[in-house]
């Protein structure tokens, strides 16, 4: 009981009072999340207004009279005559490493029941590093996806979009990517917008059941949050991000997703009697998700050397990305990985379109190791396809075409991976160097996945070594590379005598 | 001339607030227009509200300051 007593006598005792001093104004109209305010002069763009009751708006029309003002969070208080506080804070949110392992909303209110204080307050709108801080992106992010880090490499500080319909598998990529960090240091950042809380709930239990959570945060705002909240997420989220990146660390956020955030934004726009343009959007539409991206960067060792991999998601209907917001992303943003309805449904899972999916930072952001055996993956599945559907036609067809077609179907089924199912550098090297090897060639496609699992833990245990080097150096060198081809050919043979 | 409303509880006597308001005068080096509200549920202090400029210095918002920083 006694240190109860002495606790509270230290926290008051530490108590600095400081006099109240704020401006306020009154609310003159309220209608749709928008509120008209009287007085309240010398405001910032952006900048927190409080209402009674614990209401939290941002000023974003800023006039002579008075100010415009869109609601964070909703309440029947607010109403002609109540006052409003200007806090002097443009926008911030809570940053640094208190907020590891927690969920948060945009501005920086816990979600997950515990209370939270920081020292540290980033506005969630800030500057992108600028060119002379940059260096060109170098270290590969690994993502224990093989299609993704064979054929469509990931780096860190790099902007890969991943963009499909609905239910194909965008989302899973990206906690997939996130639990693969685990036992990397780079810190992870989800920001789901406009997503449905339990949604977003399932996610947290996952991430925190394959003990992710603890380099993680959740910056959430779900589908009920007012536009305003959606708005702000992933900017709130980035700051979050920054704050890890300006001490070095390489950070990794994941953008869930950014069509929900520009109709949000379009919400808000039209709400303020801002003019439309094409499909209703803003103006400035590009430029809400171009100045979220630029943020994303890879600092110079002078700076600290610390990164932002961006991972934005664009949901599209019908597999149109040609229509505006994906296509405004896909420029932006340094590759895509395109997801098909088409490949989900016919059991290719990730559904991951290699043809149509690119990324524009490519080898620079691969380990030597990987380099070395997935020099001429995406040729083969190109001409794979090519021959699939020329042969789909004809009845006879000729031995090396079939071969190509067998090697096609292993490979496509070689890629195939299982949700939460991701693989080491190691583990990659060596399926893609048997498979070059031929040592599927016997394997039916349907026992695909169980022949990978049996060499990679018949190699793993007998040539422990092996893997050590692969995992250490990240490269393969010759000795390497022909311990690999042996220890593949033992496998083989051994398979060939059962 | 500049408005300024003085609330205070009914305990605050007639001369405690002339004082406050020469000080004001003095501070700013201008004459203002002082009315005055009484409202006891602020326990003690006072607020000052300078034409929509507020400064707060009132027992009862001292004391919520004390329990947010208590409770963080």
């Amino acid at each position: 009981m006694s240190d109860i007593g002495e606790f509270l006598k230290k926290r008051i005792d530490s108590f600095e009072p400081k006099p109240l001093i704020y401006r306020y104004g009154t609310v003159k109209s309220v209608a749709d999340g928008i509120v008209r305010i009287d007085g309240l002069p010398h405001r910032s763009y952006g900048e927190l207004l409080e209402f009674e009751s614990d209401v939290y708006g941002m000023a974003l029309d800023l006039e002579e009279e008075g100010v415009g003002a869109v609601l964070l969070n909703t309440s029947d208080n607010v109403a002609v005559g109540t006052s409003v506080r200007g806090t002097g804070r443009v926008t911030e949110v809570p940053v640094g490493d208190e907020l590891l392992g927690r969920v948060i909303d945009p501005i920086g209110r816990p979600l997950d029941n515990h209370p939270l204080s920081t020292k540290n307050y980033f506005t969630a709108e800030r500057p992108a590093p600028p060119l002379i801080k940059r260096r060109p992106v170098d270290t590969p992010l690994e993502t224990g996806i093989l299609a993704i880090d064979s054929m469509i490499p990931i780096g860190r500080g790099q902007r890969e979009l991943i963009i499909g319909d609905r239910q194909t598998g965008k989302t899973s990529i990206a906690i997939d990517t996130i639990i693969h960090q685990n036992n990397t240091n780079v810190i992870c950042i989800y920001c789901a917008i406009g997503q449905k809380a339990s949604n977003i709930s399932q996610t947290v239990k996952t991430l925190t059941d394959s003990g992710a959570m603890e380099h993680c945060v959740v910056v959430a705002a779900t589908a009920g949050d007012s536009p305003a909240m959606q708005y702000l997420a992933p900017y709130s989220a980035c700051s979050v991000a920054e704050y890890f990146m300006e001490k070095g660390k390489d950070v990794l956020v994941v953008y869930d997703d950014l069509s929900k955030h520009a109709v949000a934004y379009r919400t808000i726009s039209l709400l303020l009697h801002r003019p439309p343009g094409r499909e209703a959007y803003p103006g400035d539409v590009f430029y809400l998700h171009s100045r979220l991206l630029e943020r994303a960067a890879c600092l110079s060792k002078e700076y600290g050397g610390g990164s932002i991999t961006a991972l934005p998601i664009i949901e599209t209907t019908g597999g149109n990305i040609s229509a505006y917001i994906p296509t405004n992303v896909i420029s932006i943003t340094d590759g895509q990985i395109y997801l098909e309805s088409e490949l989900f449904h016919s059991g290719i899972r990730p559904a991951v379109n290699t043809g149509l999916s690119v990324s524009r930072v490519g080898r620079s952001a691969q380990h030597k190791a990987m380099q070395k055996v997935s020099g001429s993956l995406r040729i083969q599945l190109a001409q794979y396809r090519e021959m699939a559907v020329f042969a789909r036609f004809s009845s006879d067809i000729d031995s090396t075409t079939k071969k190509m077609l067998d090697n096609g179907e292993r490979l496509t089924a070689l890629f195939k991976q299982g949700r939460r199912q991701t693989f080491d550098l190691a583990q990659e090297v060596i399926m893609l160097g048997a498979f070059s090897e031929n040592a599927f060639a016997d394997v039916k496609v349907s026992d695909m996945d169980k022949a990978r699992r049996e060499l990679i833990s018949e190699i793993s245990s007998t040539h422990s070594n092996l893997v050590r080097r692969i995992l250490d150096t990240k490269d393969l060198d010759q000795e390497t590379k022909n311990e690999l081809i042996s220890a593949v050919k033992d496998f083989m043979r051994e398979k060939g005598d059962k | 001339m500049r408005q300024v409303t003085v609330t205070s509880t009914s305990a605050m006597s007639e001369e405690t607030y002339k004082l406050i308001c020469d000080k004001i005068e003095k501070k700013y080096n201008e004459k203002f227009i002082f009315s005055r509200v009484t409202d006891n549920s602020i326990i003690g202090g006072f607020i000052l509200n300078i034409e929509s400029k507020i400064y707060d210095i009132s027992t009862k918002t001292r004391l919520n300051e004390i329990e947010n920083h208590i409770l963080s």
